[in-house]
């Protein structure tokens, strides 16, 4: 018991931290988040997803083609939970607790695996402390984040591909754990393959010697499901409407047409414009460029993403800024396993956190995103690794000032989720679609004729099938749902809702009519007292910024 | 062997001050100080005051020192921004800054190797001594103008992390070297053109 301290106080922790508050912070829904909801509540009540379809692997919902693994994941939470925001985010809190279990597990097994001399045991604990505290990871578990099961998943697949590798286990627990990451998340159809080609290319001698003991037909038979349903989910990704929405993400359709720009500074034949101002050129900077930026400093420790809130603690970075110190240390016991000298060859056990760490941002970074904390979140499990390992070296270097300076860690550990539990709503609030509850609310407690509902902050109808938990059946048959396109879709009208832009107006001509809009459809200078009103409320952030008006007009 | 490197190096960081005195023909060295009078930066803190629930906490996260504090931690990690040196910030461009490619991409390989890996007599001195001015330049907004103060040290990175790679693979070293001079090459036609 004693043995194992650190890593039961890390999964105490860790726990407390992901499901604390866990429907109340962030104080909204995502668009996403919703979908999964409903989704999930229509395959429980009808086997079927919201448009009709017998239990999918890919999910069409808005037309952005949703991996469906953890809106399976989400059918019993849903059962047990009813359709609330607790249910929708219980499976991702549960995959960060089960992940500091993981962090520990794979830690353990790759410095074991590096080398016979280095103590194990404890680094591995401060792994999993330093991933159960990670604010990355902790406001990740607080949101329906299918790449955070997606992180947990490719932990244990690796863990079980290294015990493969020493023939302590099948390869078949490594191959389900990989299948299900892919179905997980689209990113993964990239990430796992690159981050199992690392491990094999490491140890491919060991990998080939347990390998072919698989090459015979009976073996090869139990594997091909494996290799059928990895191949199934990811050519279906690829190809077909969902191949669609993962092309307009991608970087390299940014095709701002250079040579044109350049012309008239350069001159017609100019040399210069195929040597330096083409589309290779440019995608290739931009890539680069993005995947750099992944290793800011800024990012990860002073400010966050530039572009939205949503991914980290408002007003902090992803990580907790002394982990700067933990990282630096743990980087530089790294280093010196793989400096000449030190070693007859370089320690595989860096080899495989670092290349962790290498290969963590490439998906994120072939996206329009110049950021995203959402498709680098697979970053924070190397991350954790490098912390943790700072930790033991700084325990081993500085004995005297070590409690001072955990003391001060620990001190900020405390600053950076008293902003995101107490202080983080104002951000939030707009991020998450923070009102929408309440209006449905509203328009559950007024039943009117007709109902017209803005659509300025997009998708309102899955909020409102979600909060109402409209039954399935009726919503499958209605089916109103307008394909966008290579864009995401959308729902002008369900019974007796209409969600679309409406002027001040409209309000005074329409009888029997709940209006729910933003601050421009229903503006400052509009007459509340007009005798056709019978009711009036608004919705405000936390911080007074006003987000819905609600208008109802008499019979 | 080591002219070849000192040659290399040359030519890689050369493309530093060339952007320099390029973006910056006047080079207008007038400081201008995180301590500047900020009425925006005034106005922001005031509105941040009235999201805390009472005057003694609000005071104690929104106050002057905060807007002095903030600008100094923004210039620092613009300045250790690896896109700082190597695609001119990117994608965090300095409104009305200098932001030129630094340095060749490839110069991060010789330049990470030196600071993480080479045993060095003079690392510590180097380290302490970069350190120290970056520190200093941070206090500065329009620290960009003031960064030819680290151009030494950049030049004996790539030189001395180019010499110890070579130490400890030749052949790897030969095949760099030579993408290193052809990148070179290329950002100086870039340049040039």
């Amino acid at each position: 018991m004693k043995k194992y301290l650190i890593l039961i106080v890390a999964l105490i922790l860790g726990s407390i931290l992901r499901l604390w508050q866990l429907s109340a912070v962030p104080n909204g829904l995502t668009w996403d988040e919703a979908a999964i909801g409903y989704n999930a509540y229509s395959i429980l009540k009808t086997g079927r997803d919201e448009h009709g379809a017998f239990l999918p692997v890919v999910f069409k919902s808005f037309g952005d083609y949703k991996p469906g693994a953890y809106i399976y994941l989400t059918v019993p939470s849903v059962a047990i939970f009813g359709l609330n925001e607790f249910a929708v985010r219980f499976p991702s809190a549960l995959a960060g607790i089960l992940g500091i279990l993981g962090i520990y597990l794979l830690t353990k097994t790759i410095l074991s695996l590096g080398s016979k001399t280095t103590s194990t045991e404890l680094p591995s604990q401060l792994s999993a402390l330093a991933f159960a505290i990670s604010p990355w990871s902790v406001h990740f578990s607080h949101g329906a984040w299918e790449v955070n099961v997606f992180s947990t998943l490719t932990i244990f697949a690796l863990y079980y591909l290294l015990r493969f590798i020493r023939n302590k286990s099948s390869l078949y627990p490594s191959l389900l754990f990989a299948c299900l990451s892919l179905a997980m998340y689209q990113a993964a159809k990239l990430l796992t393959p690159l981050v199992f080609l690392l491990f094999v290319a490491i140890y491919w001698k060991d990998f080939w010697q347990e390998f072919s003991k698989y090459l015979n037909p009976g073996k090869l038979l139990r594997l091909a499901p494996f290799i059928l349903f990895g191949a199934w989910i990811f050519f279906g990704s690829l190809f077909g409407s969902a191949g669609n929405r993962l092309s307009t993400l991608s970087i390299f359709n940014y095709k701002p047409n250079l040579a044109e720009k350049a012309l008239p500074i350069d001159g017609v034949g100019s040399l210069a414009i195929p040597l330096f101002h083409n589309q290779t050129e440019l995608s290739t900077s931009l890539v680069l460029s993005r995947y750099m930026w992944h290793f800011s400093p800024e990012v990860l420790f002073y400010e966050g993403s530039i572009i939205t809130e949503r991914g980290h603690i408002p007003g902090l970075g992803i990580l907790n800024p002394l982990e700067f110190i933990l990282l630096t240390f743990g980087f530089i016991w790294l280093v010196r396993q793989l400096a000449p000298g030190t070693h007859d060859s370089p320690s595989k056990s860096t080899l495989l956190i670092l290349g962790l760490l290498l290969i963590a941002p490439v998906p994120a970074s072939l996206t329009l995103a110049e950021f995203s904390t959402v498709r680098a979140l697979f970053m924070a499990v190397p991350l954790a690794m490098i912390s943790g390992i700072g930790m033991y070296y700084l325990l081993r270097l500085l004995r005297l000032m070590v409690l001072p300076l955990f003391l001060l860690y620990f001190l900020l550990v405390f600053y950076v989720f008293d902003s995101y539990f107490l202080h983080s709503q104002t951000a939030f609030s707009t991020e998450y679609n923070y009102g929408y509850k309440q209006v449905v609310e509203i328009i559950k407690e007024n039943p009117t004729k007709r109902v017209i509902f803005t659509d300025v902050f997009g998708q309102p109808y899955i909020y409102y099938l979600f909060y109402t938990a409209f039954d399935p059946k009726t919503y499958q048959a209605s089916d109103g749902f307008v394909d966008g396109g290579l864009d995401v879709g959308k729902v002008n009208k369900l019974a007796n809702v209409e969600f679309r832009q409406f002027s001040s107006p409209e309000i005074m001509t329409e009888k029997d009519t709940l209006f729910v809009g933003s601050e421009g459809n229903i503006n400052n200078q509009f007459d509340i007292t007009s005798p056709n009103i019978a009711l009036f409320r608004q919705f405000q952030t936390p911080d007074n910024h006003i987000i819905f008006r609600v208008i109802k007009t008499k019979p | 062997m080591k002219n070849f490197i000192l040659i290399l190096s040359i030519l890689a960081f050369i493309i530093w001050p060339l952007n320099f005195f390029r973006a910056n023909p006047q080079l207008n060295l007038e400081p201008q100080t995180i301590f500047v009078q900020d009425y925006q930066g005034r106005q922001l803190i005031l509105r941040n005051i009235n999201l805390y629930p009472n005057v003694y906490l609000a005071r104690l996260f929104q106050n002057k020192a905060v807007i002095v504090t903030n600008k100094y931690f923004n210039n620092l990690f613009n300045i250790l921004d690896l896109n700082y040196y190597f695609f001119g910030s990117h994608p965090r461009e300095v409104v009305g800054g200098l932001n030129y490619t630094r340095l060749p991409l490839l110069t991060i390989l010789p330049i990470l190797w030196f600071l993480f890996i080479t045993q060095h007599p003079k690392k510590k001195t180097f380290l302490l001594s970069i350190s120290i001015f970056i520190l200093i330049i941070s206090f500065f907004i329009n620290h960009y103008v003031y960064d030819f103060i680290l151009w030494p040290f950049f030049l004996l990175f790539i030189f001395y992390g180019l010499e110890d790679l070579i130490k400890i693979n030749l052949n790897f070293s030969t095949i760099f070297s030579f993408c290193l001079l052809i990148e070179t090459i290329y950002e100086l036609a870039h340049l040039i053109s």
